[in-house]
C-alpha cells in the first residue's frame, strides 16, 4: 500500500510539474485559449482568491473529519468489547 | 458439462433488497452531487466573480471534489465508517448552504463533502455484490447527471420546452435551497436507516498474492487517466443551449450503467475493450454529428464501471481505497487540460492523436485485465 501511494503520489506531482512547466515554457508559441483572454494584469493571484485562512479552514476540516472517524471507531471497538463480555457474564451466570 | 453449467452461474446474484439499497444511493449521488454542484455554482454567481476567478474556484472544487477521494478512501477503510463519511458528506454539503455568500468556503465545503460522499457510499455500493460490475454501473452512473442538474440550478437558468410549450424557469431562492436541503435531510436519514451490505474488511489479509500487482494498477489507472484527459479535450461544437448537452449527459449516464450490465453478461475484458475500439472512429470522425458523438460518449463509458469493480477486487477488503484510486486518477488525467489550458486541446485534437490515446487506453486496459484474469480464476469467480 504504501508503495502506490508512493507512486501515486509521485505520478501526481510528475504530470502536474511537467505540465506547469509546459505551459510557462510554450506560452507565447500557442494561440490565445478561453482563458488566455483574461490579460495577465487582471488575473487574480490564487492566493489572493485562496487566502491562507481558507487554507487553514480546508485542513482543519480534513482533520477533524479523521478524528471523528478514529474516535467513532475507537467507540464502536468499545462497544464491541463490552457486548462480548455481557454475553460471557450472562454465560456465566447461567 | 454440469461442471462448465455451474461455474458459468452468476456469483452474488442481487436480490430485491439489494436492489432497492443500490438504487437509493445511486438516486443520493444524484442529490450529493446535484447540491454540491447547485450551492457552488449560484454562489460563484451571486458573488459576481469575473471568469478567471470562476475558473480557479471550479478547477480547485474538482481538485477537493476527485483529489482527496484517495485520501479519504484510506481513512475510510483504515477505520471501517463507510456509512459515517457518506451522512458526514451530506451535512458538509448542507453547511456549504450556510455560508453562501462565501464562494470560497462553499468551494471548500461542497468539495471535502462530494469527496467523502463518493468514496463512502461507492465502497457501499460496490460491497453488494463485490464480484459484478452491475452495482458500480448503477452506482457511478447518475453523478454526471446530478451534477448537470446542479449546475442548471445554480445558474438560475431558464430551460426552454419543446414543441413552443414555454419554458421553465429555475431560481436559486430560499425555495430552492429549501428543497436542496430537504433532499439531503432524506439523503442522511436513507443512509442511517438503510442496512448496508457488511464488508469484508479482514480480507484485505487473507487474499492471494497478485502477480504483476503494482503493472495491473499501473495499466488500469493509466487506462482511467488517458480516458479523462481524452472527455476534457474532446470539443463537441454542437454542446449549445439545454437540450443537446443533456442529451449527451444522458448518454453518458445510459453507458456507465450499461456498461456494468453487460460486462457481466458477456465479459469485463471484451466489453471493456470493444467499446473503447467502438468508440474511439465514432469520437474522432463523427464529432461534428451530435447523435453519433453522443452515441460515442456513451460506448466510451462503458468501461468506467469495469475499472472501478477491477480496482475493488484487486484491493479485497479495501474499496473505499480502490475507488479514491480510480477517482483521484480522473483528476491526474484532467490536470494537463486544467494547468496547459489550451496547451494540449489543438494537438489532442488531430484525429490521429485521438486515435493513439484511446489505443493506448484500450491496450493498458486490455493488458491490465488479462494480467489478472489467472488470478480471479484462482479465487473469484468473476466474469473476466
Amino acid at each position: 500500500m504504501k508503495k502506490i501511494i508512493k507512486y501515486f503520489s509521485g505520478l501526481f506531482v510528475i504530470v502536474l510539474s511537467v505540465f506547469v512547466t509546459a505551459k510557462n515554457a510554450f506560452a507565447d508559441m500557442l494561440p490565445p485559449g478561453k482563458f488566455d483572454q483574461v490579460p495577465k494584469d487582471q488575473r487574480t493571484n490564487f492566493f489572493d482568491i485562496i487566502q491562507p485562512q481558507y487554507v487553514l479552514i480546508g485542513i482543519t476540516i480534513i482533520i477533524a473529519i479523521g478524528v471523528s472517524f478514529a474516535l467513532i471507531a475507537k467507540l464502536r471497538e468499545v462497544q464491541e468489547k463490552e457486548e462480548i463480555k455481557s454475553k460471557k457474564d450472562k454465560k456465566g451466570s447461567k | 458439462m454440469e461442471k462448465k453449467k455451474k461455474e458459468k452461474k452468476p456469483v452474488n446474484k442481487m436480490t430485491k433488497d439489494m436492489w432497492i439499497t443500490l438504487l437509493g444511493y445511486s438516486a443520493t449521488h444524484w442529490i450529493a452531487d446535484m447540491c454540491a454542484g447547485a450551492v457552488v455554482m449560484a454562489s460563484l454567481i451571486y458573488y459576481g466573480y469575473g471568469i478567471w476567478e470562476v475558473f480557479i474556484l471550479v478547477v480547485l472544487y474538482n481538485f477537493l471534489s476527485f483529489g482527496l477521494q484517495f485520501m479519504f478512501g484510506i481513512m475510510i477503510d483504515k477505520f471501517q465508517v463507510p456509512r459515517e463519511a457518506t451522512v458526514f458528506s451530506f451535512l458538509l454539503i448542507g453547511a456549504a448552504y450556510f455560508v453562501f455568500d462565501n464562494p470560497v468556503l462553499v468551494v471548500l465545503l461542497a468539495g471535502i463533502g462530494d469527496s467523502l460522499y463518493h468514496v463512502g457510499a461507492g465502497s457501499i455500493s460496490l460491497n453488494l455484490t463485490p464480484q459484478k460490475a452491475l452495482p458500480a454501473g448503477i452506482f457511478v452512473a447518475p453523478g454526471g447527471i446530478g451534477l448537470f442538474s446542479g449546475i442548471i440550478i445554480g445558474k438560475s437558468s431558464t430551460i426552454p420546452l419543446p414543441f413552443e410549450w414555454g419554458s421553465i424557469s429555475l431560481n436559486f431562492g430560499p425555495v430552492t435551497m429549501a428543497i436542496l436541503l430537504g433532499l439531503l435531510v432524506i439523503s442522511i436519514i436513507f443512509t442511517i436507516y438503510r442496512e448496508i451490505p457488511e464488508i469484508n474488511y479482514k480480507r484485505v489479509n487473507t487474499r492471494p498474492k497478485i502477480k504483476y500487482y503494482d503493472l495491473i494498477i499501473a495499466l488500469l489507472l493509466l487506462s482511467v487517466s488517458i480516458r479523462s484527459l481524452y472527455g476534457l479535450t474532446a470539443g463537441f461544437e454542437w454542446k449549445k443551449g439545454f437540450w443537446l448537452p443533456l442529451a449527451l449527459v444522458t448518454g453518458i449516464v445510459t453507458g456507465k450503467a450499461v456498461g456494468g450490465f453487460l460486462a457481466d453478461k458477456f465479459g469485463w475484458t471484451k466489453v471493456a475493450v470493444t467499446s473503447l475500439i467502438v468508440a474511439a472512429p465514432l469520437l474522432v470522425f463523427c464529432q461534428s454529428t451530435w447523435y453519433l458523438a453522443i452515441l460515442g460518449a456513451m460506448i466510451f463509458q462503458m468501461t468506467m464501471s469495469v475499472t472501478l469493480v477491477a480496482m475493488s477486487n484487486i484491493f479485497e477488503g479495501r474499496s473505499s481505497t480502490a475507488f479514491g484510486f480510480v477517482a483521484s486518477t480522473l483528476i491526474v488525467g484532467a490536470s494537463p487540460v486544467y494547468l496547459g489550458a489550451e496547451i494540449l486541446k489543438p494537438i489532442l485534437r488531430s484525429q490521429t492523436v485521438m486515435l493513439v490515446v484511446v489505443g493506448i487506453s484500450a491496450i493498458s486496459l486490455y493488458t491490465g485485465l488479462r494480467l489478472l484474469r489467472n488470478y480471479f480464476r484462482k479465487g473469484l469467480k468473476i466474469n473476466l
